[in-house]
């Protein structure tokens, strides 16, 4: 169990592929900017909801179940709220619980992993063997464990989707302290008399400074579907608040009728997990290719 | 051998602390364990008394511990707050449920993933290789949940192949495992095609062709044995995530497993229930990779050598 339970997509070889003629800025970097617009372009539209969605996401502003069209664009839902800005508000939601959960599971896992790596030490072992046995949980099932104790509602969803990615961050940043701790440049400033905080912050989080970003990245698309998949389940968000998996959920009886009502969240979670996925393999890539 | 000892006793502390964390579900729970589990009923302090002796809550945290693991090793998980029944046969019921749906959906993963991996990985860059690769990204951003959706809509509705509820029968089996092995087919796609794709890169390969073998030789007999291996360890992380993901899928097929029986257990905060959920999902993890861990031992003589 070296990596955690996280989905880290594998670092894609590059393949020699025939040479080309210089290309320009923009369509040798496509990909990327193609990406990082997309991202733009989702926080805007999900943070200005209240400046882009005509209707309220809580108030019924229709008949019930009507198909998309110009009005409702999504369509209405099964009480008749409309289906947009209930995609649009919820999106409020889920980014922001899965955006707070991963930055603090980065921050406390990412301090876990540098003290524990950097010192050795008896607290160190013990730190590492408490990460390793929360490792045993599968992060959804260690949600649930801190849902079952805390209680259900966004607030402890946010916890409990934090506490579920700690251990994995902990964990490679743990390896990776180790294996750069040892390194000639750390020494070199040990010996010029650097006080160990410097070291830790200035060297050692430093040289772990991509490495973090790309896991985040990656990680973020994972806390949307942990966080969609216990709203999903009925924990988290309590109704009428839109939230993706609440909402998907509240579809599944409607699959048939109207199957918008599930089809927005699912979209808008896919796309979220398919950018996140995305820009984490190019980040890696591009790291793998400009060397360490 | 002295590999396989050394694996299986190294999981004992990490047991130990999972075994732990279970117990203290019910200590960390905010107020009196046995106001809860006299919840909905009158709370007198003589039935609260006579609740916290029944369950040995009077005693010290230690020896409540030492009881608990007491009977967890000979199978007893306690009653049920809600049903008075023993938890262990509440799970007995359940289990097969649940085994035939992570079967079934590491079937679907190893089937659909490995082929896909190899199309993807002989051919680097080819036409059959971007699909895969879209196609892959896709099955892995799409949320396991909506998929079971998207099947029941296709597939138990509109074409009526299989049913969209229930455990009868095979057929009950199939929408389910293909809802949550898809993704984890795709992630042995990637897995696989990279692994490939160096492997194919290296001399001995090179070397395997100058002596004349079949693509399909050098395929299954030089790249796929060392190139299987990260996948598998892959399936092994995976597989409790797999145990996990089953619970949303239960309950969007509603199959009576142990995943459904967890979120009920949550809802209605019925703690035996849940600790023995959790201990049973967190366990099985820890078996399963021990188990892979030793079948690359096996595939693989150099990982033998860290031990």
């Amino acid at each position: 169990m070296t990596q955690g339970t996280l989905i880290t997509a594998p670092v894609l070889p590059s393949v020699r592929r025939p040479a080309r003629r210089e290309r320009s800025f923009v369509l040798r970097h496509l990909g990327a900017l193609v990406l990082v617009a997309a991202s733009v372009a989702i926080v805007v539209v999900v943070a200005a909801a209240p400046l882009i969605a005509h209707f309220s996401p809580i108030d019924v502003v229709g008949p019930a179940r009507t198909a998309p069209n110009g009005t409702y664009w999504f369509g209405t839902d099964n009480l008749g709220r409309d289906v947009f800005s209930r995609t649009l508000f919820g999106g409020q939601q889920t980014l922001a619980i899965a955006a707070i959960s991963i930055a603090v599971a980065t921050f406390i896992g990412v301090l876990i992993g540098v003290v524990a790596g950097y010192f050795s030490g008896a607290g160190s072992m013990t730190l590492m063997r408490l990460m390793d046995v929360l490792l045993a949980f599968p992060t959804m099932l260690l949600a649930l464990v801190v849902i079952a104790v805390a209680g259900s509602n966004a607030q402890t969803l946010t916890i409990a989707v934090a506490i579920a990615y700690i251990p994995t961050f902990a964990r490679v940043v743990f390896g990776s302290t180790r294996r750069i701790r040892s390194e000639d440049y750390i020494l070199a400033a040990r010996v010029v008399g650097c006080s160990t905080l410097r070291i830790l912050y200035n060297h050692v989080l430093r040289s772990l400074f991509v490495e973090i970003i790309i896991l985040a990245s990656s990680a973020l698309g994972w806390a949307v579907l942990l966080a969609a998949g216990l709203s999903f389940l009925g924990f988290g968000v309590t109704p009428p608040d839109p939230e993706w998996g609440a909402s998907l959920s509240a579809g599944t009886a409607y699959i048939n009728n109207a199957f918008w009502m599930s089809a927005a969240p699912g979209v808008a979670i896919t796309l979220v997990i398919l950018i996140t996925n995305l820009a984490g393999d190019r980040i890696a890539a591009w790291w793998q290719r400009t060397g360490r | 051998m002295r590999y396989v000892v050394g694996r299986v006793l190294s999981a004992i502390p990490v047991l130990l602390g999972v075994a732990i964390i279970v117990f203290l579900i019910l200590r960390l729970i905010p107020g009196d364990p046995a106001t809860l589990i006299l919840q909905g009923t009158e709370i007198t302090p003589d039935r609260l008394a006579q609740v916290r002796a029944q369950f040995g809550l009077d005693q010290p945290l230690p020896a409540q511990f030492v009881v608990f693991i007491g009977n967890i090793v000979r199978g007893d998980f306690g009653y049920s707050y809600l049903t008075s029944s023993p938890v262990s046969s509440e799970l007995a019921q359940r289990i097969p449920s649940s085994l035939g749906l992570a079967s079934g959906a590491l079937i679907v993963a190893l089937a659909v993933g490995i082929p896909a991996g190899i199309l993807a990985g002989v051919r680097p860059n080819s036409f059959i290789d971007r699909v895969m690769t879209g196609v892959s990204v896709l099955g892995i951003a799409i949320p396991y949940f909506w998929l079971a959706l998207l099947l029941i809509s296709v597939f138990a509705v509109n074409l009526r192949w299989f049913p969209a509820l229930g455990v009868n029968g095979i057929n009950a089996l199939v929408l389910p495992s293909i809802a949550l092995g898809l993704g984890y087919a795709a992630i042995i796609t990637r897995l696989l095609r990279s692994s490939l794709i160096t492997i194919y890169q290296q001399p001995y390969i090179l070397v395997a062709r100058a002596k004349g073998l079949s693509e399909s030789r050098i395929l299954f007999r030089h790249a796929l044995r060392n190139g299987i291996s990260s996948s598998i360890t892959m399936i092994g992380l995976q597989i409790g995530n797999m145990l996990a993901g089953a619970v949303a899928i239960e309950v969007v097929f509603g199959r009576p497993g142990i995943g459904y029986y967890l979120v009920d257990s949550v809802n209605k905060r019925d703690i035996p229930a849940i600790q023995a959920i959790v201990l049973l999902i967190a366990v099985l993890y820890v078996v399963i990779n021990i188990i892979v861990d030793i079948l690359q031992g096996i595939l693989d003589p150099k990982v033998r050598k860290d031990w």
